[in-house]
């Protein structure tokens, strides 16, 4: 009984992932497009200088959030989980 | 960040589909040694841009940018584990960002004084005299911690440091206090070893270890918070000039963010000395890497005579055994936690269950 209601919660959460993985998949595939399909008028604005100095930091802040979440989720639905005993050890330490 | 920003060419290359996979490549093998030891993963894609025909102060300021979002999510990843102390971190990166500008001055008085050929083999020199020294102790320390049936243990000389009480103390994560005059040497060595060699967290990791007593681990996890920060400030100064080159910038984060978490999550499958192992065998494999080149500078200051083809050779073969390193560093990693699952395959599945770590993936906060 128990191990048919946590196979359930599992299956539902594995499907919540991958629904956030498509999610953030898309921002990002939508955020690399269009960089570049307009390469050239992104180049052209990102190496002005000055006050565009900031544009790149949000840009690679923004990437880091979306891009990595979706390798978040996309590295969680692959299987690849942490395993306990390395936090133990670090408490032993 | 050698050299001034605004007497240099600004040059930026067509990118087609072989340079778009390298990249991405580059980036993710970087990335999952980053998560791993907590640095390392730059040192190579400077010389890989520069390999795609990109000039070198685009390579520097372009690899500058890819390494704050990647630290602060490898940060994020590793803290979850509970691998990060943030304040020392914060502490430390501060004074590694004032490290990186002393390690500028130091860069451009040797530019002045002995000339491009005179600085390419001062950051030679540098890699070769300190990666050798420091990895061989490591790669000892960590066979030795291998054959230790306690585990990690705080180096001597890290329980003198602590002993010392001299205001201002910082209490360390993983138990004791440590004098903040003790930490501002390593970090500021930490920042002068990044200005110089793109990599800080070869002295600063070390440091944390030997001298302020914490377990790799716990080092190598705080370590990306030095390199968050760093990479930030220098990310704002390269920005302010305009040599970030975005799209490489995206195609490296592309790799490297799914790398770092996979490295991250690699520390909870592996032992502490595991982590010294790693940093080890990356560092005396990229010290070979820059000692192969150190004829091509003598050469060019005039020191000793060696011919256009054999100069050649000798920068392909550092660039192809820069690369290795990245591939052993990987391997490991990758190695011991495919171990692990096998092993891992071998217990009851409930218990295998019990022992992963719970991710609650319905709540955001919890994933990036």
């Amino acid at each position: 009984m128990t191990e048919a209601r946590n196979s359930q919660a599992n299956r539902k959460r594995r499907a919540k992932a991958l629904k956030r993985a498509v999610f953030f998949g898309v921002i990002s595939v939508s955020i690399y497009l269009a960089v570049f399909l307009n390469q050239d008028t992104v180049t052209r604005y990102f190496t002005k200088g000055g006050v565009f100095a900031l544009v790149i930091i949000v840009t690679a802040l923004a990437v880091s959030l979306v891009h990595g979440s979706f390798a978040s989720y996309t590295i969680d639905l692959s299987g690849i989980k942490p395993w306990q005993d390395g936090k133990q050890q670090e408490g032993e330490h | 960040m050698e050299g001034g920003i605004t007497d240099v060419a600004k040059e930026f290359i067509g990118l087609g589909a072989g340079s778009v996979i390298f990249l991405i490549v580059l980036g993710f093998l970087g990335g999952l040694i980053s998560g791993f030891i907590g640095s390392g993963g730059a040192f190579v894609l400077t010389p890989g841009m520069m390999s795609l025909g990109v000039p070198a102060t685009i390579a520097v300021a372009t690899n500058m940018c890819h390494k704050f979002p990647k630290a602060l999510v490898g940060a994020y990843k590793r803290n979850k584990f509970g691998q990060v102390d943030i304040k020392l971190g914060v502490l430390m990166g501060l004074i590694a960002t004032a490290g990186v500008q002393v390690g500028i001055q130091v860069q451009k008085w040797i530019l002045n004084a002995w000339g491009e050929a005179g600085s390419n083999l001062y950051v030679s020199l540098a890699f070769v005299s300190i990666l050798s020294v420091i990895g061989l102790f490591m790669l000892v320390d960590s066979r030795k911690a291998r054959k230790s049936e306690t585990g990690e243990k705080i180096s001597g000389l890290a329980r003198k440091m602590q002993s010392i009480n001299l205001p201002p103390m910082i209490k360390l994560k993983n138990g004791g206090s440590i004098s903040v005059w003790i930490i501002i040497p390593i970090a500021l060595g930490t920042g002068l070893l990044a200005a110089t060699i793109s990599v800080g967290g070869f002295v600063g990791v070390p440091g944390m270890i030997y001298i302020l007593g914490m377990s790799s681990l716990l080092a190598s996890g705080s370590e990306l918070i030095i390199a968050f920060m760093m990479g930030l400030a220098g990310t704002v100064t390269w920005g302010l000039g305009g040599f970030v080159d975005i799209r490489m910038v995206l195609l490296i984060l592309a790799g490297s963010l799914f790398g770092v978490q996979v490295g991250a999550i690699g520390t909870t499958y592996v032992k502490d000395y595991m982590v010294k192992l790693v940093m080890a065998l990356v560092m005396l494999v990229v010290c070979v890497s820059r000692a192969l080149v150190l004829p091509n500078y003598l050469n060019d200051l005039g020191m000793i005579t060696v011919s256009a083809g054999t100069m050649s050779l000798l920068k392909n073969t550092s660039f192809v055994v820069m690369c290795l390193a990245l591939a052993i560093g990987g391997a490991i990693i990758l190695g011991n936690m495919w171990l692990r699952r096998r092993a891992l395959a071998r217990v009851p599945l409930e218990e295998a269950k019990a022992r992963l770590l719970p991710l609650k993936m319905e709540e955001s906060k919890d994933q990036l």
